[in-house]
């Protein structure tokens, strides 16, 4: 897909011409570099590997133009990768780090503020919710992390404002840090009061690989809803220790559902995933825990088909990053991050903190974790949504098109933003949002289905 | 070679560079590609 031009690394030292390239030269030769460096990272010959991050360093800048930054970020990724095979040294290296978490919030917040996808992904998602929901008096909604109180807000407003009158709402909130928790549950509560409408917050403090499904607190009686914003791809990495059940099994029987079901379901999951990935060409020796049986999605979405809700929205990156071959990983990587970097340059200007915190502690994170890590150490697992599709429809979902008001919502807000990059895209009532013509997030919604 | 190349635009967009890298991997006989 991209050259391999033949220049000896031998030339290059102490590399005195690489200053004189133009822009454009620079980002072709660039892309070469990183190329070339991962097929050596993928064979292991770390000398040259080292060569082409050597070159790499001399053109690539965190506050350069937009292929200067993603080189910046791949090149470290490969450096991760390449370190992680001393695992005392990356221990040693890494010993001192501090990762603050409420800098990551942050972070999260800039990209909902300065990038439409969040904010699409909040319209449409709320949207189906209020559809599914019309007439019911008694509202729950289960959202897989919440961070972000401005969706729910949204929500409270149109719920109250609603013809039939408000519901009841309760939202369960799922998140890993008590104190993103609290925040939310404040600012709810308070939108909820001005408007008078019914509502209760349930926190669940927990990551969502851990989460015990009862306590979700689902009752007989309401109807429910889930929302889930980039978080499912994370229950792709394979089971770590499977000896340990499943967090997600224990609830079924108390709930009622069919296990026999949901055994057979869990088999034809796995079978016919399985039989994808071959036929995808996948090698699973690349992979060092591919030996490792079923990813803990499968029983996940179970468990939730399991709640029986309404209606399941779900947005997810839609592209393939859970390749079993770093080069095809690296490939579609470098395309997706190339246009969410071009989306952050038509944003705001180069020499922007904000910018610069988005691309390094989330979307420079996230290249990382693609590219250097494996196993249940990857978590970035981003799939396409004929794959979620499948996945949604195995565990016994069934798609709820989403309708023409939320996508002409959709084309509203993308049309304010006062760019003409950013397009929306139908597929098969699903929607696409893309930055020119390259898919960058999907939404879709899901219901219970007999 | 690099500095043959005329430039039609000093700040390409990366999406732009990665099409064009592309294309040239393919015109390219004695190129690898991924």
């Amino acid at each position: 897909m991209f050259p391999t031009m033949s220049l000896s690394p031998g030339l290059m030292s102490p590399y005195p011409w690489l200053k004189d390239l133009k822009p454009e030269e620079r980002g072709l030769y660039l892309i070469h570099l990183l190329v070339t460096c991962a097929n050596h990272v993928a064979s292991g010959s770390l000398e040259n590997a080292n060569i082409a991050l050597d070159q790499m360093s001399h053109l690539a800048s965190p506050d350069g133009d937009t292929m200067q930054r993603i080189a910046s970020y791949f090149s470290e990724a490969l450096a991760d990768r390449i370190l992680r095979t001393w695992p005392g040294v990356y221990k040693a290296f890494r010993s001192t780090r501090i990762s603050v978490v409420s800098e990551e919030t942050l972070v999260r917040k800039m990209f909902f503020e300065f990038l439409p996808f969040m904010k699409v992904a909040f319209i449409i998602s709320n949207q189906a919710i209020i559809e599914a929901m019309e007439g019911e008096k008694m509202v729950h909604v289960i959202d897989l992390n919440a961070s972000e109180p401005a969706q729910w807000c949204a929500l409270i407003r149109d719920l109250s404002a609603r013809p039939e009158g408000p519901p009841y709402l309760r939202i369960t909130g799922v998140h890993q840090q008590k104190e993103v928790l609290e925040k939310m549950a404040q600012i709810l509560t308070q939108e909820a009061e001005k408007l008078d409408l019914p509502f209760q917050f349930n926190p669940v403090v927990s990551k969502l690989e851990n989460l015990d499904i009862e306590k979700l607190r689902v009752k007989t009686g309401e109807a429910l809803a889930v929302s889930s914003i980039m978080q499912l791809h994370t229950l792709l990495a394979p089971n770590n220790d499977f000896s340990k059940r499943s967090p997600f099994a224990p609830p079924m029987k108390s709930i009622g559902v069919n296990l026999q079901r949901i055994a057979q379901m869990n088999q034809n999951t796995l079978g016919e995933l399985f039989e994808k990935d071959i036929v995808n060409g996948y090698s699973p020796s690349n992979d060092s825990t591919s030996s490792m049986p079923s990813p803990s999605i499968d029983s996940f979405l179970s468990a939730l088909w399991g709640l029986s809700p309404k209606v399941m929205v779900v947005t997810e990156q839609d592209s393939d990053h859970n390749g079993k071959n770093l080069m095809e990983r690296l490939s579609e990587a470098l395309y997706f991050y190339a246009a969410l970097f071009d989306c952050l340059e038509s944003a705001l200007p180069r020499g922007s903190l904000e910018r610069l915190k988005m691309e390094k502690m989330m979307l420079g994170e996230e290249i990382k974790n693609i590219i250097a890590c494996e196993g249940v150490e990857r978590k970035e697992r981003h799939e396409k949504l004929e794959k979620w599709s499948q996945r949604f429809e195995l565990a016994g979902f069934g798609n709820v098109p989403l309708s023409y008001y939320a996508m002409l919502q959709a084309k509203r807000l993308l049309q304010s933003f006062n760019c003409d990059g950013y397009r929306i895209k139908e597929e098969n009532g699903c929607v696409v949002i893309c930055w020119q013509d390259r898919p960058l997030f999907s939404v879709s919604a899901w219901r219970y289905r007999r | 070679y690099l500095n043959n190349h005329e430039i039609t635009n000093p700040s390409m967009s990366a999406t732009a560079l990665l099409q064009k890298a592309a294309q040239m991997g393919s015109t390219r006989s004695n190129g690898s590609s991924i």
